[in-house]
């Protein structure tokens, strides 16, 4: 027990902010929730617990924002097993940006989380998750020729520290799961703002602009997410239908030009996406898969960045 | 992988009396004893000489060599007698006799019976032992060969025994074999320092007597390779191996199933280091080395299940082949090809175990078998079960899974009845019948010589005539096809029911729950078939449910309310992990091992907030309950025709003869039998009633003359569960004699045609439970003696609510005057719990109700 303890204590201690000058920028689908420990999607089913999570994941991410902004990652996926019950995710992006307003790039937020089996209901597996998400920058990435700080979704951090905790169900066939995703604290450094005076030099025009909400010093809300997937497994290939709804509940919080914090309308509620993927495994240990996530309804307003039109996935993992 | 296979090459000697011995047929028992049992038999019985102890003896060893074990026996017992008549002049003879008829036990799985011969045989030699004492020392190896497998400690003082006089003697090769004797029993303990140093000394003692290379060193050298493997020393093990198989090789050539045996071990080497492509390879050389004619080095190839040399090991290699291939999936490839080819293998397999069960009269080699069948029906069920998960044909794969759970249930029972019914309805003569059986032993004779043999030339013989022998049996069936087909059909046309036949028979709101412990998954598989669908569920932890079981029915035979409430329910959980559906009316409940023993009606279906038992929701509220030993008994039945219980014998002995029998008296069983009487007088049905003095076992007998639709038996009962045989139904002890009682292993003689047995007695329902049999007792034994249905106790009973439970089931079924006796015992268990003061389930649940 005293080991565990210590175990979280320095977990806790890695998982402390970064602070440094450099300049970062963040850029995920969703604010981490949704892909880590317990809550990942197409999660190979075994009932062989200590083999499950212990892998290595190298994926490519690339997801199409409603503005010009692309965003391509490389992630690292990895999977220990500690004291045989307990299940350690690791999670590092590295994140490429390309839009109307030039390219970044940078290390993502790193997600690091615990997960246990809980129990057996029925034929279900209960398991657990508690982790964090760690930022590595303030989200105040400048244009590389200009004096303005780049919106939210040219930033590859959203330079919040934050506990996500959550639970799936999974069985052969299906996968519930839900978690919750409270920033603790904020970095948030971002002070973009469309404002034409410092933006009159893009040729694009103002109204382009405009779309990019503003993300000054930007506190994020809440999330709560809830993910229905229905898997089709056969020995190789499996198959997978999902429906991802990711609720914010508490309202993004923006710095106005007087200093005060505001909540802009429309920047809590849902956000939802269908999505699907396909597994191939080449034997026990090897095994590709993809995933694509369309988006069905978007909240009005995104000071985070983090609306997707459009997400595609495809990554390798390897089961030691 | 399950512990599958030894090798059982344990040295037994035949005692050496024949050197010294006047009796003038020796050259007859060395010539059986040298692989031509046929031959000496015949040229012996051209001598018959029936009241010559010398002839008998001969004979009896001649027919134990020749596989005619009962023949055999009597031959033994006859000339012991003879011999005892002068037992002054032969006590050689006599020993000699009493050390055979141990052996020949010993082979027929009775080893009990076969090491008090030996003893007598040993007390005997005692008294000669300065004139005969290799005779002496050759029983002492005898005794601890038979000894050697339940206690070690014992055996080990024989073989010294033996060892010793060996020394004295100078006997160097009896010397080997005894030390590979104690060799085998030191591994088996664990002991393997031991193990190696006895066996490193029976080497030398072999390669100094033998300049060239030899069997006996070859085996002793595959002994070392195991004792290694043992240990986990898997590079000294192949090496052993490998010397092993060189020396077989040179002796013998490529084919002999000694060389299969090592190619097997070689091969579960790599498997044990997941090395799984290598050892595919190394069992499909095992196959190709156990093979007449098989040459295909393709591991998706099998010879045909005729083609094995011995067939037992062919069984093996192909089981070692499926596991291997299964391992495969599971550890490394995920391709379906590969539980494709497991599931090719065990389908050879199973062919492979139908021929050996028509040819197999040794009990031990018979127990291998079923024990060996029991894995091939597990291992099958996995590899089509997860097959069915891995493919869109899901209900293709359940339903093949489902076969060989099926296959896998009393298929002892369903082959000895199918052989009673085609001998009594087949309309075949004897002369056919003898032939058959004359040729079947022909031919496991043969079977057993060609593995035997350790000479090139020979061992062609050998195969020629084996050959021809199953040509000959081919040619016969043929002929019995033709000429007797109904023999035919009963006999030999399949017996199992598929899936289709089942689901045609079951009506719309019918069941069957068919429960299989799979013992290395430490699983369940519960099959659940309605008329149109079957659905696999897989119960883990199957020890769990097994300590469930044990507490339930504790708490239920104590009536410890509490306890039985949780346990009901955790079992219900557990063992119904479906909801039950209102549409269904009756299940059939097809259970294993240790779920023979419960009542499912008394399980909780849903947990109630109320501690009484009267207010649980057992599965008996929503569903009658029969029980089966298989789907194919079921189909059976759901065949007949339903007509009412017309006719009764009812039985009471109500006092068992206190100072003969130690058991009391049953006054309420005679009210029992009147109110059951009264109720069939009131529908003007025919009864017999046999109570007290009445009731003996000698009336009963004579009652068997006219036909009983029921036969109801109010009385005690004492199961035997190591004796299942010995378990007794008590009657009136009228002459004060162990046969006045009626016992389980005279009932299977019996031809009953009765629509129902109704055991009125203390655990009617228990006996010993067979791995893949399910209860050896009476149940088992009224079945094969013809009964439809047997309604039995699975636990001490009380008179006065065993009564009641038994008025309101009668007079359930003698006024809605219905044949559907699981509904009235179903109402019959409910009134009890709702309407009388006995609500425990130890009261109204105790009577299960095997058939419809």
């Amino acid at each position: 027990m005293k080991q565990k303890s210590l175990l979280l204590l320095l977990l806790t201690i890695i998982a402390m902010p970064y602070q440094g000058n450099h300049l970062y920028a963040q850029g995920c689908s969703d604010a981490g929730l949704c892909t880590m420990g317990a809550m990942r999607p197409d999660q190979a089913y075994q009932t062989d617990v200590p083999l499950k999570l212990r892998f290595a994941e190298i994926g490519y991410y690339q997801g199409q924002t409603p503005v010009s902004a692309t965003i391509n990652a490389i992630i690292l996926d990895l999977g220990f097993d500690v004291f045989k019950e307990y299940n350690i995710h690791l999670k590092i992006p590295y994140m490429f940006v390309s839009g109307n307003f030039g390219n970044t790039q940078g290390l993502g937020d790193i997600s690091i989380s615990s997960s246990k089996h809980v129990k057996k209901i029925g034929d279900f597996d209960l398991n657990a998750t508690v982790g964090f998400k760690i930022p590595t920058g303030n989200a105040d990435l400048k244009h590389p020729d200009e004096d303005v700080v780049l919106p939210m979704y040219y930033q590859t951090t959203l330079a919040t520290f934050d506990l996500v905790a959550g639970a799936a169900l999974i069985n052969e066939n299906w996968l519930i799961s839900t978690a919750f995703q409270q920033p603790l604290l904020h970095f948030n450094e971002n002070n973009f703002t469309a404002d034409p005076l410092l933006w009159e030099w893009y040729p694009g025009g103002q109204e382009y602009v405009q779309r990019h909400a503003s993300a000054n010093m930007l506190r994020r809300g809440t999330d709560v997410m809830l993910r229905i997937e229905r898997n089709f497994r056969f020995s190789r290939l499996n198959f997978n239908v999902g429906l991802l709804p990711i609720y914010r509940i508490t309202n993004d919080q923006v710095m106005d030009e007087n200093g005060e914090y505001i909540k802009p309308e429309g920047a809590s509620g849902l956000a939802s996406s269908l999505l699907m993927g396909a597994g191939y495994r080449f034997n026990v240990k090897s095994r590709i898969k993809l995933i694509y996530g369309l988006r069905i309804t978007d909240r009005k307003k995104n000071p985070d960045g983090l609306t997707r039109t459009s997400v595609l996935n495809i990554s390798y993992n390897y089961a030691f | 992988m399950r512990n599958l296979f030894t090798i059982f090459f344990i040295f037994s000697l035949v005692p050496s009396i024949w050197a010294q011995s006047n009796s003038p047929y020796k050259h007859l028992t060395t010539m059986a004893k040298d692989a031509n049992a046929k031959d000496a038999l015949s040229r012996l019985e051209k001598e018959k000489v029936d009241d010559d102890g010398f002839y008998l003896a001969a004979k009896g060893e001649i027919l134990m060599h020749y596989g005619q074990y009962q023949k055999a026996e009597n031959s033994l017992l006859a000339a012991i007698e003879l011999f005892g008549k002068n037992s002054g002049q032969y006590q050689a003879e006599m020993a000699n006799s009493y050390s055979q008829l141990g052996i020949l036990y010993w082979n027929l799985g009775k080893t009990n019976l076969a090491s008090d011969q030996l003893y007598s045989a040993l007390v005997i030699s005692e008294k000669i032992k300065t004139t005969y004492p290799v005779l002496w020392a050759d029983i002492q190896n005898n005794l601890g060969l038979v000894l050697s497998a339940q206690q070690t400690a014992k055996a080990i003082t024989h073989y010294q025994e033996a060892l010793e006089q060996y020394r004295l003697g100078n006997l160097e090769e009896k010397k080997a074999q005894t030390l590979i004797n104690i060799g085998i029993v030191k591994q088996t303990e664990g002991d393997f320092k031991d193990a190696l140093t006895q066996l490193d000394i029976a080497l030398k003692i072999i390669e100094r007597l033998y300049s060239e290379r030899h069997p006996t060193a070859a085996f002793i050298l595959s002994l070392v390779g195991q004792t290694y493997a043992m240990q986990a020393d898997h590079e000294l093990a192949l090496y052993y191996y490998k010397e092993s198989r060189e020396i077989w090789t040179e002796l013998y050539g490529k084919r002999h199933p000694e060389i299969s045996n090592l190619y097997i071990l070689e091969g579960d080497l790599y498997l044990k280091k997941h090395q799984y492509r290598q050892a595919l390879d190394t069992y499909q050389q095992a196959l190709i080395a156990n093979s007449q004619y098989f040459d295909q080095d393709d591991i998706y190839t099998n010879p045909t299940s005729h083609e094995g040399i011995k067939a037992i090991n062919q069984l093996y290699a192909l089981l070692r082949k499926a596991d291997a291939f299964e391992q495969y999936y599971h550890g490394h490839s995920l391709h379906n090809k590969h539980l494709k080819a497991a599931l090719t293998c065990i389908a050879t397999a199973d062919s492979i175990v139908q021929n050996l069960r028509i040819g197999t009269y040794n009990k031990q080699d018979a127990l291998q078998i079923s024990e060996a069948a029991y894995q091939l029906y597990e291992s099958a069920q996995s590899i089509a079960a997860q097959l069915s998960k891995g493919t869109i044909n899901k209900q293709y794969y359940l339903s093949i899974a489902f076969q060989y759970a099926e296959k896998g249930k009393a298929a002892g029972l369903q082959n000895a009845i199918a052989e009673t019914e085609a001998r009594k309805f087949g309309d075949i003569d004897d002369t056919m019948l003898n032939k058959e059986d004359s040729l079947r032993t022909t031919i496991a004779y043969f079977e057993i010589q060609l593995s035997n043999s350790t000479k090139t030339d020979e061992s062609l013989t050998i195969r020629n005539q084996l050959n021809q022998a199953r040509s000959e049996y081919a040619l016969l069936i043929k002929t019995i096809e033709k000429t007797y087909p109904k023999y035919y059909e009963l006999k030999h046309t399949s017996q199992y029911v598929t899936l289709a036949n089942i689901q045609d028979k079951l009506s719309d709101g019918e069941i069957i729950l068919s429960y299989n412990f799979i013992e290395h998954q430490n699983e369940i598989y519960l099959y659940l078939i309605d008329k149109k669908r079957i659905s696999l569920y897989n119960i883990s932890q199957a020890d769990n449910v097994r300590r469930l079981i044990r507490g339930f029915r504790n708490a239920l035979q104590f009536q410890l309310k509490r306890e039985f409430i949780e346990l009901s329910t955790q079992l219900g959980e557990q063992l119904m992990p479906f909801a039950v559906k209102k549409k269904w009316g009756h299940t059939y409940i097809l259970a294993d091992g240790e779920l023979s023993k419960i009542p499912f009606e008394a399980l909780i279906v849903r947990k109630e907030n109320t501690q009484e038992y009267h207010q649980q929701d057992y599965l008996l509220n929503k569903l009658s309950v029969s029980y089966n030993f298989s789907a194919q008994f079921v189909a059976e039945s759901l065949g007949k025709n339903e007509t009412p219980i017309q006719t009764a014998l009812l039985m009471a002995p109500v006092d068992f003869g206190y100072f003969f029998t130690g058991i009391g008296g049953l006054p309420a069983s005679k009210s029992e039998i009147n109110k059951i009487a009264q109720l069939f007088s009131n529908q003007e049905k025919r009864t017999t009633i046999l109570t007290e003095n009445k009731a003996t076992k000698n009336a009963f007998l004579i009652s068997q003359e006219q036909k009983f639709d029921l036969i109801h038996l109010a009385t005690h009962a004492k199961i035997f569960e190591n004796n299942p045989e010995n378990s007794r139904l008590y009657l009136s002890p009228k002459n004060q004699r162990e046969s006045d009682f009626i016992y389980a292993n005279e009932i299977y003689n019996w031809r009953l045609d009765s629509k129902l047995v109704c055991l009125s007695a203390c655990e009617t329902a228990l006996g010993k439970l067979s791995r893949g049999e399910g209860i050896i007792g009476f149940t088992r034994a009224f079945t094969y003696a013809g009964a439809e249905n047997i309604l039995v106790s699975l636990w001490p009973v009380m008179d006065e609510s065993t009564a009641l439970l038994m008025e309101n089931f009668y007079k359930q079924l003698l006024t809605d005057n219905t044949s559907q006796l699981s509904s009235a015992l179903r109402t019959a268990k409910i009134q009890v719990l709702q309407q009388s003061d006995y609500k425990a389930p130890y009261y109204w649940a105790p009577f299960t109700l095997f058939g419809k």
